[in-house]
């Protein structure tokens, strides 16, 4: 049993090898769904051991209540440290985990009809890449030391590039460089901050070990009284050089263009797990290495990432508001609604860290579901174009009412998944214990005006109006369709009713901790940071 | 019982919206009907336990989520203001049922012949279930939440005909300027959240009262010249001049007659748009003077300026829709000038006799194919008598019309007479009288309300605590207990006379123009052979009329007040800030304000109807040359009214136009700044690669990086592109970059 997770991880790419070995092209997608449902049902048996109803399953302090750990030396790097093969799963993770399978599993549905793409450049290669995509994701979740996540983190860099830049559209090649790029330089910063992390521990506490970093006091005081170049304190700099390497990947205005021109240019089920986990693992990153080992540097930020989550919000919506291309418009939707986890972390409050985290969750259901409506048109039109379409309602029923439901849960409403994230982020900012966090507030509280604008012209112009001739013959969405859509309906509906039995009591053990720890050491650390 | 009958429509919306194309045109509508005349049933039962029967059941609470550390409690907020309104939404809502299913036999197959009947039917289910949620919730996190969603059906019904591009972009007007209220709602419950700590209603109240009582941060700070606590109160207001489309966000409501005629009737005048007020009531308890100030002079802008574009309208239904908003600022003004029983009660027989009128007009438009311009009507009087008569009953209520001095009138009539008699009181009553001693006195006169204890131990207001301006000092008399007492501030406000003599006005032009929109349709002479010829009226749609009409007759003064005044005491209403004039009054004693103020009043208003209606009658005796002529001497007046004030330009140019023009510079940064920015770096670092590559040629890593670029394209089985010598300079330099800062870092550790 508690070599499940590791099963969970690494039967996908057992799934990509027999790919690249099945004979036709049939066997090839049946062994990549089979491989994606298998893991999915796999990650469900987990739920026994995080059932809600079990009260404080996390213990007592951060780390103590890990489910699934596995934990074994891997690399020795001195005679007593070793770079460790560390996964295991807590209420950051585990909803995370279950996210990722639920959704590749469906968006490998969703690449069902690879033949009929235009861009179709071979089926066995899109399926192992894929798979292999899976296993980098679910070990970004699960990787608990910080040298294991650096590897995942950058396994799964690589079949994305090939996934966008192979199998993408009419820019691909340009598409695919630039988010492998944007990532690259991200991620070699992380690399900085992994071996710097490493080495200014005092010696005897050195270790890659993400939990004992974040709960070591020895290492914690090193790291805020360091300085790191030029009398630069070794914390902030730090903190800059993750949230560099994160910020990419949530995306965070102004590093956020690689994302409409990947989205724009990536085929439907890429979009999916694009949005729908990629921009996750940013958000996982902040949550699991920045807040909980540099808690005094998350401090001294505070106010800059918040502003940052403000302008994604409004920038990011005005910039939708701005698109023709259907895909382009969900991609910058994408960023303004990231923004909201970023000003809910900003804050660090119990009810901020709920609601990014809930965010994370909410949009990971709602964002890979407007990105296969969209895909689901596309697959009949051939193009995007938004001021082309109308009267789709009219000609597809089922699926114009589907979409509804999906683009009013990404907009915000009450009573589906995306109000929950947006609203605790907002009353959180209001009760923050900052002074600049009242007007912060409501700046971001004029992002609902302006998600409720790009979302209803949008649907005004693509599903209402008059029936076109052009659209007039267009099939209901098949079942295939329907199926994969259902799921995420679902979730948006149930996670959106009840909040606290479908997300809050997996996560808010975890989420408290960590806020603990920054609460107790954050404004300690942070003194020492401007102080001296 | 309540709860299950939130239920009923909401299983019916699932049954509708999953099944509903497979049963059909009449059967769907009779499923909606039979899940809200079940509602209606239970409501009914409700009402009688608590009216009559005083069972007052214990509420049950729960915790939904939290928030933090703060629990969201989910309850069902029981008093008489919930169980009368849940009768009042229930019961017009089966009828309107009723009516739709007659109203939308001939309309549902006008697109493409494909059936869209289930669905209307659907989103009827859904907006009941939300608009009674609405009433019972106990929380402002739930109110809102079901605020948003009946939002979200008036969204859909009104876009109920979306392959007209009139009713989508009505669809989503309404639904962004109730957004832009919204904006303010959710800051609103940002500082209740903050300040008060407790979402639920009471607890909000309470809390505001310990802040009031420590004169906390609520009081003690201020933002441009206004306390917190006003600011709180009007932003929460907000929500309400969004949905209750008070001025200046009015500009939805007339548009949203793009929807179906039941829907305009059920919705847009009976009872979502009155949630405004329903929400201004249930805040009542946390306002401040200056906040209710606010909203008083809101409601006032809003009567005034929608009676005066009411006068013009050609269409009948924006004729009921401009009388809608201003008898809604009626409301919302009682609201504002403490007129709390007043409101209510004109927001339950305004109910009825609006839905009754727009019901009468869906009859109208749908007997004469479609017709909705007045100007065609006329004389239908011979061929629908039934909607002509119970029609010209909603004019009268409407109008408030009455025989002064005596009880005897419609629902209209006291309902207005008892706002303005507030009114009165406020600008006028005894305005030079010293304060305290005019409320030592009221006190004395009114023991229960005045002298209502303050939750124990918060201690004495004194005239210090009082924000300067409105510094009286709260009545002191003695309760049982010892306790000093509430309200903080005194009701009245000497000098507020506009805010008493514009509804005055307006009094005289609301008969006007309800008069004029019942001859143009149904007396005079046919001005349209045509429409005339076709016009015929269904039984089906009828009996709702007759109903209502009963209803409207009827009901009111003997069920409406005395319920709404009952829930004075039960709310807790005297623990407002601000005393309301009806506080503690019950329906025994009559109106809360003494007799003199109605004598005056009704010699004032109390004719108003005859007047409105003469005049209306002179000038549309003889159809509308009278009327073309005034319209030609007033000219620049009227195409003002005309024209709705050019609100609708000046939105579009200010703020749609606004925005475009940002959102389209903001896009034009992201593409040339922002990624300039990017493919910039990105092109110096091709350059510097190819140096790099070309003169410094490291081959052994040149080759290794060969080789993994080759083994990683063989893995994935891929036809290598021509590109991929970029790739390769690419991966390159990221190397070296990585171990020119690794080397760096090492560097830094060791020295």
């Amino acid at each position: 049993m508690s070599n499940l997770l590791n099963y969970v991880i690494f039967l996908p790419p057992l799934g990509a090898l027999l790919c690249l070995v099945m004979p036709t092209r049939q066997l090839v997608k049946m062994v990549a769904v089979a491989t994606t449902g298998v893991t999915l049902l796999l990650s469900l048996t987990m739920f026994q051991d995080f059932a809600w109803w079990q009260g404080d399953i996390f213990g007592p302090a951060y780390g103590d209540g890990l489910k699934y750990v596995s934990q074994v030396p891997w690399i020795w790097v001195s005679k007593d440290t070793a770079i460790q093969y560390f996964v295991g799963m807590d209420g950051l993770s585990f909803p995370l985990v279950i996210l990722t399978t639920l959704v590749t599993f469906l968006a490998c549905l969703a690449s069902w009809n690879i033949e009929e793409w235009k861009n179709n450049r071979g089926i066995k290669g899109y399926f192992a890449l894929f798979l292999l995509l899976e296993t980098g994701m679910l070990g970004v979740f699960t990787a608990l030391d910080f040298f294991l996540f650096y590897v995942f983190w950058e396994v799964m860099l690589l079949p994305m590039y090939f996934l966008i830049g192979v199998w993408g559209g009419p820019r691909k090649e340009y598409a695919a460089i630039k988010f492998f790029i944007y990532t690259l330089a991200g991620s070699v910063l992380m690399l900085v901050a992994l071996v710097a992390f490493y080495f200014y521990a005092p010696e005897g506490h050195r270790t890659f070990d993400l939990i004992k970093m974040a709960k070591d006091p020895a290492i914690q005081s090193a790291f805020s009284s360091a300085t790191f170049l030029w009398g630069l304190k070794f914390a902030p700099v730090m903190f800059v050089f993750l949230y560099i390497a994160f910020a990419v990947k949530v995306p965070v205005f102004p590093f956020h263009t690689w994302l409409p021109d990947a989205h724009v240019e990536a085929p439907t089920p890429i979009s999916m797990i694009l949005a729908g986990i990629l921009l996750k693992m940013g958000a996982y990153g902040l949550f699991r290495i920045s807040y909980p080992i540099l808690p005094g540097a998350a401090v001294w930020a505070a106010y800059a990432l918040a502003l940052l989550g403000v302008v994604n919000i409004i920038y990011g919506a005005l910039c939708a508001m701005a698109q023709t291309d259907f895909k382009r418009l969900v991609a910058y939707s994408s960023i303004s609604h990231m923004g909201y986890v970023l000003l809910g972390m900003a804050i660090m409050t119990p009810a901020g860290f709920q609601g990014a985290m809930f965010q994370v969750i909410a949009h990971g259901i709602s964002s890979p579901m407007c990105f296969f409506l969209v895909g689901v048109i596309y697959d009949r039109a051939h193009h995007r174009e938004i001021n082309r379409f109308g009267g789709l309602w009219l000609s597809m029923p089922i699926y114009g009412s589907l979409a509804t439901l999906g683009f009013f849960a990404s907009l915000g409403l009450p009573g589906l998944c995306g109000f929950i994230g947006e609203i605790w982020v907002l009353l959180a900012t209001f009760s923050a214990p900052f002074t600049w966090a009242k007007p912060v507030a409501v700046a971001a509280a004029f992002g609902v005006i302006l998600s409720a604008a790009y979302i209803l012209w949008m649907i005004q112009r693509v599903y209402l109006g008059p029936r076109r001739e052009e659209y007039a013959n267009f099939p209901e969405a098949t079942a295939r369709e329907v199926f994969i859509l259902t799921p995420f309906a679902v979730l948006a509906i149930a996670l959106g009713i009840l909040p606290q039995q479908t997300a809050f009591n997996f996560m808010n053990g975890t989420l408290e901790q960590i806020t603990r720890i920054v609460a107790e050491n954050g404004p300690k650390f942070a003194a020492m940071i401007t102080g001296g | 019982m309540l709860v299950a009958g939130v239920a009923v429509p909401l299983v019916s919306f699932l049954l509708l919206a999953l099944f509903g194309a497979r049963l059909g045109k009449p059967a769907s509508g009779w499923v909606a009907t039979a899940a809200i005349a079940t509602s209606c049933v239970l409501a009914t039962i409700v009402l009688y336990q608590w009216h009559f029967a005083g069972v007052r059941p214990e509420p049950h609470v729960f915790t939904w989520a939290n928030l933090g550390t703060i629990p969201l409690k989910v309850g069902v907020n029981l008093d008489s203001l919930t169980v009368i309104m849940f009768f009042m939404v229930t019961f017009i809502a089966t009828w309107i049922h009723v009516f739709s299913i007659g109203y939308m036999a001939g309309h549902s197959d006008e697109v493409d012949g494909e059936s869209k009947y289930h669905r209307f039917f659907a989103y009827l289910g859904l907006f009941c279930f939300s608009m009674l949620g609405l009433v019972i919730a106990s929380s402002l996190l739930f109110l809102f939440i079901f605020w948003e969603l009946v939002g979200l059906c008036s969204y859909l019904l009104i876009g109920y005909y979306f392959d007209k591009k009139s009713a989508s972009n009505a669809a989503m007007k309404a639904f962004i300027t109730n957004r832009v209220g919204d904006f303010g709602f959710i800051i609103g419950l940002g500082m209740v959240v903050l300040f008060l700590g407790d979402l639920t209603l009471d607890g909000a109240a309470k809390a505001l009262r310990v802040q009031y009582a420590e004169n906390g941060t609520l009081f003690a700070h201020s933002f441009l010249g206004l306390s917190l606590a006003t600011w709180m109160g009007m932003l929460l207001f907000c929500g309400a001049i969004g949905k209750s489309a008070q001025f200046p966000l009015h500009v939805w409501l007339p548009d949203a007659m793009e929807g179906p005629t039941p829907v305009s009737a059920l919705i847009h005048a009976a009872t979502m748009v009155a949630a405004g007020v329903y929400l201004v009531a249930r805040i009542f308890v946390l306002l401040t003077p200056e906040a209710q100030t606010f909203i008083a002079i809101i409601g006032c802008i809003t009567l005034a300026l929608a009676a005066l574009i009411a006068i013009v309208q050609t269409d009948i239904k924006r004729v009921l829709a401009y009388s809608t908003i201003s008898q809604l600022g009626y409301m919302i003004l009682g609201m504002g000038l403490g007129a709390w029983i007043g409101a209510l009660f004109h927001l339950l027989t305004h109910a009825f006799f609006k839905a009754l009128m727009f019901l009468g007009s869906g009859q109208v438009i749908e007997g004469c194919h479609h017709e909705q311009d007045m100007r065609k009507m006329g004389g239908l009087r011979h061929k629908m008598p039934v909607t002509c008569w119970t029609f010209f009953i909603g004019v009268l209520a409407i109008a408030g019309a009455g025989i002064p001095m005596t009880q005897i009138g419609l629902g209209g009539f006291f309902s207005k007479d008892e706002i303005l008699a507030v009114g009165w009181h406020r600008a006028y009553g005894q305005g030079e009288v010293d304060a305290a001693h005019e409320m030592e006195h009221a006190a004395a006169a009114m023991p229960g309300p005045w002298a209502q204890a303050q939750g124990a131990g918060h201690g004495a207001v004194t005239a210090s605590d009082t924000p300067a301006g409105h510094g009286h000092e709260a009545a002191a008399g003695e309760h049982g207990e010892g306790h000093k007492v509430t309200p903080a501030w005194p009701a009245h406000r000497p000098g507020h006379w506009l805010l008493f003599l514009v509804p005055v006005v307006i009094a005289y032009v609301t008969p006007f123009y309800m008069m004029r929109a019942w001859w143009l349709t149904f007396m005079g002479k046919p001005r349209d052979e045509h429409v005339y010829h076709h016009a015929h009226e269904s039984k089906l749609m009828y009996v709702p009329l007759i109903v209502l009409a009963v209803g409207t007759l009827f009901s009111s003064y003997f069920l409406f007040r005395p319920m709404v005044a009952e829930a004075v005491s039960e709310i807790g209403l005297q623990q407002a800030l601000v005393a309301s004039y009806d506080g503690g009054h019950h329906a025994e004693a009559g109106l809360a304000i003494d007799h003199d103020t109605h004598k005056y009043l009704s010699m004032i208003v109390g004719g108003a109807f005859v007047v409105g209606f003469l005049v209306a009658i002179a000038i549309y005796w003889n159809g509308l040359g009278l009327a073309e002529r005034l319209a030609r001497t007033f000219q620049p007046v009227h195409t003002l009214l005309v024209r709705k004030f050019y609100f609708d330009e000046l939105y579009g140019a200010a703020f749609v136009g606004g925005v475009l023009v940002i959102k389209r510079l903001l896009y034009a940064f992201d593409k040339y700044i922002v990624d300039g920015i990017v493919n910039l770096s990105a092109a110096v670092t091709e350059r510097l690669s190819r140096f790099a590559g070309n003169v410094l040629d490291a081959r052994g890593v040149d080759g290794a990086v060969n080789g993994v670029g080759k083994l990683a394209l063989e893995l994935g089985g891929v036809v290598r592109t021509p590109q991929d010598g970029r790739i390769r300079n690419y991966i390159l330099f990221a190397l070296c970059g990585a171990g020119v800062v690794l080397l760096v870092v090492v560097r830094a550790w060791a020295s």
